[in-house]
This record gives C-alpha cells, structure tokens and sequence, in this order.
C-alpha cells in the first residue's frame, strides 16, 4: 500500500509559529497591564524582591545597572508564575520543533510502499507526530495569551492528515499495528508464577474492630486499655445503668469512640510529616507513623479522653458523646474546628465512617493535599478535600462524589438509564487458578462502600492517599474513576485493583468505558491472570448492562488473546470531561494534572475495543 | 526515611517535586528559602549558601537562589563560583523579565 502523506498540510506555517515560540521566550514587550497601571503593589515585605532591587543597584554588584523593569515591578507571585512559564516555553518550543522535524521526514517518504513487516513502524512514527502535536495544542491553551495567532488549525490538519494514513495502516495490516509492543513478541501469560496466597505471613491486626465491641462492658473496658485508665472504663460502664432503652444507642456510640481512640492513638501523624506503607495490613498492624507521630498520639489520647472523663456528669451523656465522637473525629483526620463549625455531621455518619476504616485515608487527605497539589492551586485541594470530608461525616459521600459539578458534567455523556447502571455497583465470582482446592474470586466495585479510600492502596503505589495525596483525588473526587477491586477468600484484604473509566470518543461523543491494567496487594502472591481475567469479564458485564462499548488496555493484551476476546485495537482520542480537581490516569501520559475544563487526550498505548 | 518511591522519584527526574519530597522528607524548601533571606540580610554569606543548596534540594530551585549564590560566593571570596551563578542568574532573571513583559 502506499501513505497519502501531508497533503494540503502547510508544514512551513507551523514552522514559523514555532519560530515565533522561541522569539517569544527571547523578546520584551509591553509591559503587564496590571503592573501599568499600578493595579498591583509590590508587597515591601517580600525579602527576595529587596535582594533584586540591592542587587541591582549596588554598586560593583555583578548584577549593576541592569533593567529589569518588568521584574523591578512584580510581585512575589507574578515572579513564581512567570518563572513557571519560561521553562514551559522552552519545552513547548523543542516539542513542537521535533514534531515537524519528524512530520518533513514521514512526509518525504509518503508514496513509498509499506509492507506488512514495515507497518507498525509508519503507524507509530505518525502517532508519536501526533502525541507532540497535541502536548503543544494543550500547551497553547495555556499560553493563549501570549501566542493568539498559533496556527492551531494547521496543527489539526496535520493530525488529521495522519490520521488517514493510521487508519489506511490499519485496514490493510489489521488493527494489531496500532499495539505499542512488538507484535511478534511472545504474548506471555502473567501466569507463569504463582503461589497460594498466605495471610499468615502478614503482620497482625492490632485494630479495634467495631464489630468486636458488641457490649457496654467491652467498649469501656477497651477505651480504659487505650487511656491506661481502668477507673475510666468503670465509670463508663455505670452510666449505661441510668439509661433505659437508650443503652444500646450508648453502647454503639462507646463502641464507636473506642476505635476513634485507637485510631488517633495508632495513626500517622501526617502534619508532622509522617511516612507512608506499603499495604493496607501494615496500618492495621500499627507499623506505620513510628516514632515521629508519637507526640501527636499523645496528645490525641489526652484530648479524646477528657469528655469521657467528663461524661458521667453530663445531663444527656448520649447527646454529649455524640458531640464528642463528631468533634473528635472532625479534629483529628485533620479539619480545624472553626471550618466545622457550621457543617451538620451525623453521629450516625461517623460510626459508619469508623467503620469504614475511615479515619487514616481522610487524615492523610487533608494533611497532605496541599504539599501535593500543583504551584497555582494553592488551597483548592483542600477546599476539596473538606468539601468531602464534610460529606462524609454528613453521610452524604456518595450522593456528592457523584452529584457535584464536575461529576455532573462527567456522566452527562450518559442518558439516565446508563447513569444508573454506572453508578450501580456490580459483583461476579470468577474460578482462580490455585495449587491447592479450588476457589472463587469475587469482584466489587470502588465505590460501592467506604473501602474506596482504601483501594488506593493496593499496589500501585503512586496513587495511594499518603503517597502522591492529589493522585487519590482521581478516584475519591470524580463520579468518571471506580476501580474493579478483586476479592481473593484466602486475603483479608483487596487483592487485586483495576481502574475502570467512563470516558467518550472524541467527535461523536460515545461513552465508552476504559479498563486499566490491574495493580495485585503487594504481598499478595496469587494467580494473576485469574484477577485480571475478572476484571476484564466484571468489565465486559458492566459494559453490556450499560449498552456501551468496552476499552481494554494494552498491559491486558496477554489477556485479550488467552480469552479469545473478539475485537480490535485502535488509538483513539478520548474526552475527558473536567475533574473535581485532579485526574491521575498515566495511561494518558502525564501521570497527574489539574484538570479544571474539558480535555481531549489520547493514550500512549493502544486500546483493545471488545466486540460485545 | 521509609522505603524510597518510585514514582516520587520520577517526578523528582521530571522536575516536578523537589528531592524532599521525593524522598519523602518533611522538609518545607519555602521556609529554608526564607531563611535563606533572613541570613542574606544578615550577611551570613556561608549559612546562606548551606540555606539555599538545602532548599533547592528539597524543592527544586527558585528564580532568585542564583542571584543570591552570586553575591554569597563572591562575600566569600570564591570570585569564580560567584562569576557561574551571575551567568545562571542572568538567564534566569532575563527569562522571567521577558515572560513578565509579554503577560497581558
């Protein structure tokens, strides 16, 4: 076959738009407006800007007599963006530079014949032309302002003008030329390992389970170990002898301020810099935090056990744990009392949070989140995350994960019917390949309970709520993420955790789900084929009872043929509509990013479409 | 320091986050940065060169840690370290100059 090549594509205006990057990078003009027109002061007490204006001034200073008069004038934070902008122009510049180089080249050689060994060559080195064009496309959104007249319009014809040739590659060849890996190369199966899973060889739980404390006696006898205080515990017990019928709602509410103890009395203290585990088994068993959050345990014992103390005095001791138990957790995953001050939380919403195990994953949220959200968006992350901390303590989580307006605007690509089945988890069993007895694993859905602050913990472990905070955002924000988490009987934990997206086409906007490749607990040492092959089939059933298509990623490709699953595969440009705040999808590319309107993005490997 | 991450390390690489925190430090690189100032002020050339290095370590560097090197360093007596940051900061200066006049 022979490549139409860059028909009508005028290579030469790009060029010299790439020409006007670089000028723009190393030319003045006017002034800043806002600087102009004195509309911005600069702050006296910036200590940097005095360490400008002296050097610049001194005399015999190296820096002596230079203008700078934009600098001169700006504020601390003009200063830091711009500084952020020099370094993106540079980047844009080169980007888009080896872009053209590479589109002059594929363009000389179009006519040539392509042969079947020679195909995914072609494809790929016309989608490579096209991810560059569209990091400078997304680029320029940014620097819009700078740059109007950017011939975006050209760079689409060429992406277009590619896009033909990928697609004739893929008719005459087959769609396999579309897949990144070799496609000589030996599919092997994740199978080939394996061992029967063992709990025993993971550290003990030392937590406090809810479910444990089914007694007043157990409850007080509990808070009195974690206060060193056996008079406590006693005195604790006696107030249920005043209450009647109201017992059982104190002994929940006790059970419930038990585990809050054991939690703020165990939990890393993120504030004060605290690492972060591995797994979710090393927070059970009370390894994480160490030594550095030993204070701040201290103090949360101390503060958590004054209103007990206080309790047996107290008219209504039911209305006053409650108090306690909501103020105490509201403190102590981190949210200062005066911002909960007009929030309506729930008694009822924290002991199911506790529950939940809970407490950690909100701590870390919104104790890390702004070390971790980008320069630029300084105190947006937080505002999200006490946005959900709120819904969680108002037992409204799920109804505002999935109806803030970010949310809205993601399932808006599905009509009501779709929405609901999207929203509506799903479970199916699937046979695990073992050494020993047979067994099922059983596959459920992120968001389907409170685990999903903790399905950011298995594998990975980048997206983990207490490593790169503002990744966990992607799934705990945005109604578009659920995870497919695997359930292995043999694991006390998640065993197997794979995202699964609602994206749409780009241009006809169909929703399609996309499944990523799956991430296993890390000391899980099972049959990872066996997990993988649930979530793709769990996918396959949520896909049909949606009446969508279903998108498959390469990592799966070993997968995809073992099963003898009909389709194809293709590179296609997907729309993402805006986050809450945050999208951590590295099969995009960019590992995380702020996303405050809609994207088109396209992936770096290519996508298995089942035919269901 | 617990076990070191992979993909912190990676964005450290990138250039996104600083060294801090890709080792997963508490170290806060605008406080050192601020400190840096304080002994600049001060003229306590050897602290601030240790201040600055600290905080670009932890946080990646900052439009003016150049400029300050060079007047550190050249206080010191190190004239041809201070003459290598001047050129650094020359740049540097210059493209946020540029960038800030192109702003509208």
């Amino acid at each position: 076959m022979k490549l139409q090549g860059l028909r009508g594509v005028d290579l030469d205006r790009i060029s010299r738009a790439n020409d006007q990057i670089l000028d723009l990078a190393n030319k003045q003009k006017a002034h800043a407006q806002n600087l102009d027109t004195g509309k911005v002061q600069v702050p006296d007490a910036d200590p940097f800007q005095a360490i400008l204006l002296q050097e610049l001034d001194r005399p015999g200073s190296r820096f002596a007599g230079q203008k700078l008069d934009h600098l001169r004038k700006a504020t601390a934070e003009e200063v830091k963006l711009a500084w952020q902008l020099a370094q993106k122009l540079g980047q844009l510049d080169g980007t888009l530079y080896h872009a053209m180089q590479e589109a002059k080249r594929l363009d000389k050689l179009s006519g040539a014949d392509v042969t079947a060994s020679g195909a995914q060559l072609e494809y790929h080195a016309r989608l490579e032309v096209i991810r560059r064009i569209d990091v400078v496309l997304e680029g320029m959104v940014l620097l819009s302002a700078v740059l109007p007249d950017f011939p975006k319009d050209e760079l689409e014809n060429l992406r277009k003008a590619f896009d033909v040739d990928m697609k004739a590659l893929t008719d005459t060849f087959g769609s396999s030329v579309a897949m990144r890996a070799p496609i000589s190369a030996p599919k092997t199966s994740w199978g080939d390992w394996f061992e029967d899973p063992n709990p025993n060889a993971l550290p003990q739980s030392k937590a406090l389970v809810m479910g444990s404390l089914d007694t007043i006696e157990g409850a007080a006898a509990a808070i009195g170990a974690l206060a060193n205080d056996p008079a406590l515990a006693k005195s604790l017990e006696r107030i249920a002898d005043r209450l009647g019928d109201r017992a059982g709602e104190y002994r929940a509410l006790l059970a419930a301020y038990a585990v809050l103890l054991d939690e703020a009395t165990s939990a890393p203290d993120y504030a004060g810099g605290a690492g972060s585990g591995d797994h979710r088994q090393q927070y059970r068993s009370r390894q994480i935090g160490g030594y550095a959050s030993r204070n701040r345990q201290d103090a949360s014992r101390t503060t958590l056990v004054r209103p007990l103390e206080r309790l047996s005095k107290e008219r209504d001791p039911i209305a006053a744990l409650s108090e306690a138990l909501v103020d105490g957790f509201v403190r102590e995953v981190g949210v200062p009392p005066h911002v909960a001050r007009d929030w309506h939380a729930d008694p009822g919403a924290v002991v199911l949070a506790l529950d939940g195990e809970t407490f950690v994953p909100l701590r870390a949220l919104n104790e890390r989140i702004e070390r971790w959200v980008p320069i630029g968006y300084d105190g947006a992350g937080q505002t999200l995350v006490r946005e959900l901390t709120q819904a969680v303590v108002e037992g409204r989580y799920f109804d505002w994960r999935c109806s803030h307006g970010a949310s809205a605007d993601q399932l808006a690509f599905l009509d009501e019917g779709q929405k609901q089945k999207w929203l509506a988890p799903i479970s199916i069993e699937v046979d695990a390949k073992t050494k020993g007895e047979p067994v099922k694993v059983r596959t459920t859905e992120a968001h389907a309970d409170l685990g999903i602050f903790w399905a950011t913990k298995v594998g990975g472990p980048s997206h983990g709520f207490d490593t790169m905070t503002n990744c966990a955002l992607s799934l705990v924000t945005n109604a578009r993420n659920t995870a497919i988490l695997v359930h292995d009987p043999r694991w006390p934990n998640v065993a197997g955790r794979a995202y699964l997206r609602l994206l749409a086409l780009d241009g006809s906007r169909e929703p399609v789900l996309f499944l990523e490749g799956m991430h296993l607990d890390f000391p899980y040492r099972g049959h990872k084929a066996s997990l993988e092959k649930a979530c793709i089939l769990h996918a396959i059933e949520k896909a049909k009872a949606m009446g969508v298509r279903l998108s498959l990623s390469e990592s799966l490709a070993p997968l995809v043929d073992e099963m003898k699953l009909e389709g194809k595969w293709d590179n296609q440009r997907f729309v993402l509509a805006r986050a809450a705040l945050i999208e951590a999808a590295s099969v995009f590319g960019q590992h995380d990013w702020v996303q405050l309107g809609e994207e088109v993005r396209m992936m770096k490997k290519a996508q298995f479409f089942v035919g269901v | 320091m617990g076990q070191i991450d992979g993909s912190r390390i990676g964005r450290w690489l990138d250039g996104e986050v600083g060294m801090g925190e890709a080792l997963g430090l508490s170290i806060d690189a605008e406080a050192l940065r601020r400190q840096a100032a304080a002994l600049y002020a001060a003229g306590k050339w050897s602290e601030c060169i240790v201040a600055v290095d600290a905080a670009t370590t932890a946080g990646g560097q900052g439009p003016y840690d150049a400029l300050m090197l060079c007047r550190c360093y050249d206080e010191i007596g190190e004239p041809g370290i201070a003459e290598a940051w001047a050129s650094v900061a020359n740049e540097s200066l210059a493209a946020i100059d540029r960038v800030l006049g192109g702003r509208r």
